[in-house]
């Protein structure tokens, strides 16, 4: 960077700031100095009789006569009395620098006499972000502390939490993040960066007395926070504790439906192997008992016979109402073959003349939720046959994609994106939202994902899931492995 | 002290107040003899240099100008002022020592001290009421 260069980019602040400081310093002391001079010159006589100008300094004199009468007054005195002089400048510099430091910070950082009406200022800056807020609540987070910084002119405005609300960094990294409030279990909401060596003000945020968070905030480098800027933080904290508390709840709610879908889909696997593996064999047994029962009677009890052939055909049909609500419960091949296998024997079987259907998934999948893995099939089941039904397209393409967030030896974060491509007709001009629709976009969303529809160019729809989860700690050992190939291509 | 007692508010309108009186003062004062011409000046011992008093003049005109702005709260005005009070004082601070005459002497000491006073009054803080 040339010094052209730094010299452009200086900050206005700064300079006005540099200027201030600057020149203010230097009237001090140089009227201090007068001062001393005068209380030590003025009691014995007239000061330009008791003071002398050096004769070094004779040929600057005379070119200008404030610069003249400057001159007289910083060398003319004695040396004790110059001595003295500056001892008081020098003593009481450093106090009167904090005191103007303060109070220039405090005049060119916003400085409001009133601080409640700035904190309501920065909140209404808040109110269209809020308003305007479509992804899940804790995702305010990041604009609450981006606003308060940006307001307040602040370099690092950070707020933590006890549980980590927002999976993975959402803001850049601190330079030196301050000690954690929460044993540094927590979350961390962070804008900017900490300046390194700047004290960092730590606000607790309550609701009904409890405190549910901190406010980080740091001033700038060698700069520290202004009272007046401390008292509109502390008003804001208010407000943020409040909006924290809702993210919290939210989050909670999120976490406490996810876990209801993850049981209830749990619950339903397992119900599903009672019947398939225990109560289906054991009536399929009976029935072939009753068969040959029936071969073993004697020619003449052709009464006993027909009973039996019938109590046989009912037989066979409560098997196969057993089998409908097994499959209805949960796909079988999801729990015989896994997903990417369910996915190719359903699209095996969609199978129409004259559309090709494409399935791009990774060769293996990490074992995943059950409730994910039903909801992906589904999403996939409704989109596809909604394209062969409507769209009439000469392709279809399935995309699964998993992206993993920490490393998959321990409990991590993961996310699977699911989209189904046609190029059919594409979307009518008002598309209506019909229960296919309604049915992909619950699935998704009660376990914490986003599903949405769209057009794609230059014709088409594009399904899209996505779905973020926890990797599966307690995989089922009864699952197999699925070796597959990248692309299955059918025509 | 009042000075300690005062509100930010007041305080900037108590500087804005001083630094307008002290303003138009030295337009009254230094406007007459600066129209006598510079030669005039600089032949009459008994008043400071022409130039002295041109400073005094501009200075008293950004007071004025800058009290408006301190009166209203507003930073720039704050800023204008602080900045003419600190001019005002270095140019007057060498009267206490070199002027014509008592009175002059008299002047710039008052000067030196009310121009002060208004930088202390800019940099007024509230008194906060933080935990």
């Amino acid at each position: 960077m040339t010094v052209i260069d730094r010299v452009v980019r200086l900050d206005l602040h700064l300079i006005l700031k540099s200027t201030l400081i600057g020149s203010l310093m230097v009237a001090y002391g140089f009227c201090v100095f007068v001062l001393v001079v005068a209380l030590g010159v003025l009691p014995f006589g007239d000061p330009e009789a008791l003071m002398v100008e050096p004769e070094w300094l004779t040929p600057a004199f005379g070119h200008f006569p404030l610069l003249d009468a400057v001159l007289f007054i910083l060398f003319g005195p004695s040396a004790g009395v110059s001595l003295l002089g500056f001892i008081v400048v020098l003593i009481t510099s450093p106090t009167v620098y904090r005191w103007l430091q303060g109070g220039i910070d405090e005049l060119l950082d916003g400085a409001d006499d009133e601080a409640q009406e700035h904190a309501l200022n920065v909140m209404a800056q808040l109110t269209p972000h809020l308003d305007a807020m479509t992804a899940p609540y804790p995702a305010i987070l990041p604009t609450i502390v981006a606003t308060i910084a940006q307001s307040l002119k602040l370099p690092y405005v950070a707020i933590e939490t006890p549980t980590a609300l927002i999976p993975a960094a959402t803001a850049s990294a601190t330079l030196a993040a301050p000690p954690s409030d929460f044993g540094g279990e927590g979350g961390l909401v962070v804008f900017g960066a900490c300046p390194p060596g700047a004290a960092v003000a730590r606000l607790p945020l309550h609701y009904r007395g409890n405190q549910i968070g901190a406010l980080h905030v740091a001033a700038r480098h060698g700069a520290s926070l202004s009272a007046t800027n401390l008292a509109v933080l502390h008003a804001l904290a208010r407000q943020v504790g409040i909006a924290l508390y809702a993210a919290q709840l939210t989050d909670e709610l999120q976490r406490a439906r996810i876990r209801l879908v993850t049981a209830q889909e749990e619950e339903r696997r397992r119900i599903r192997h009672d019947l398939h593996d225990g109560l289906g064999p054991m009536l399929a047994s009976f029935a072939m008992q009753l068969e040959a029962a029936r071969a073993k009677l004697p020619r003449n009890a052709d009464a006993s016979a027909a009973s039996l052939a019938y109590l046989a055909e009912q037989m066979q049909a409560i098997i196969g109402d057993i089998r409908r609500l097994v499959y209805a419960l949960r796909p079988p091949d999801l729990d015989e073959f896994g997903l990417l296998s369910a996915l190719r024997e359903y699209l095996r079987r969609t199978q129409s003349d004259g559309t090709l259907i494409d399935l791009v998934a990774p060769p293996t999948l990490p074992p995943l939720p059950a409730a994910v893995e039903v909801a992906v099939y589904r999403i996939v089941q409704e989109a596809t046959n909604n394209a062969l039904r409507h769209a009439h397209p000469g392709l279809i393409r399935v995309t699964l994609a998993i992206e993993l967030h920490e490393p998959t030896t321990v409990p991590g974060h993961m996310r699977l994106s699911v989209a189904i491509d046609d190029d059919g007709r594409g979307l009518p001009e008002q598309p209506t939202n019909g229960i296919g629709m309604h049915s992909m976009r619950e699935r998704a969303e009660e376990l914490g994902g986003s599903w949405r529809i769209e057009r794609i160019e230059p014709g088409g729809t594009r399904v899209m899931a996505h779905f973020a989860f926890e990797a599966d700690a307690n995989p089922d050992p009864g699952r197999e492995s699925n070796p597959e190939t990248t692309t299955d291509r059918r025509e | 002290m009042i000075v300690a007692s005062l509100s930010r508010a007041r305080a900037l309108k108590a500087a804005a107040m001083i630094s307008f009186i002290l303003g138009v003062e030295a337009v009254f004062v230094t406007l007459p003899e600066l129209v006598r011409g510079v030669n005039a000046v600089s032949i009459d011992g008994n008043v400071p240099p022409y130039f002295v008093m041109f400073a005094a003049l501009l200075f008293g005109i950004l007071r004025i100008v800058g009290s408006i702005g301190t009166w209203q709260g507003q930073r720039g005005g704050i800023i204008l002022t602080v900045l003419a009070n600190t001019l005002d004082m270095m140019a007057a601070a060498p009267g206490i020592l070199v002027a014509p005459s008592l009175i002059w002497r008299m002047a710039a000491l008052s000067g030196v001290l009310f121009s002060a006073t208004v930088v202390v009054l800019c940099f007024r803080r509230n008194a906060t009421a933080i935990d």
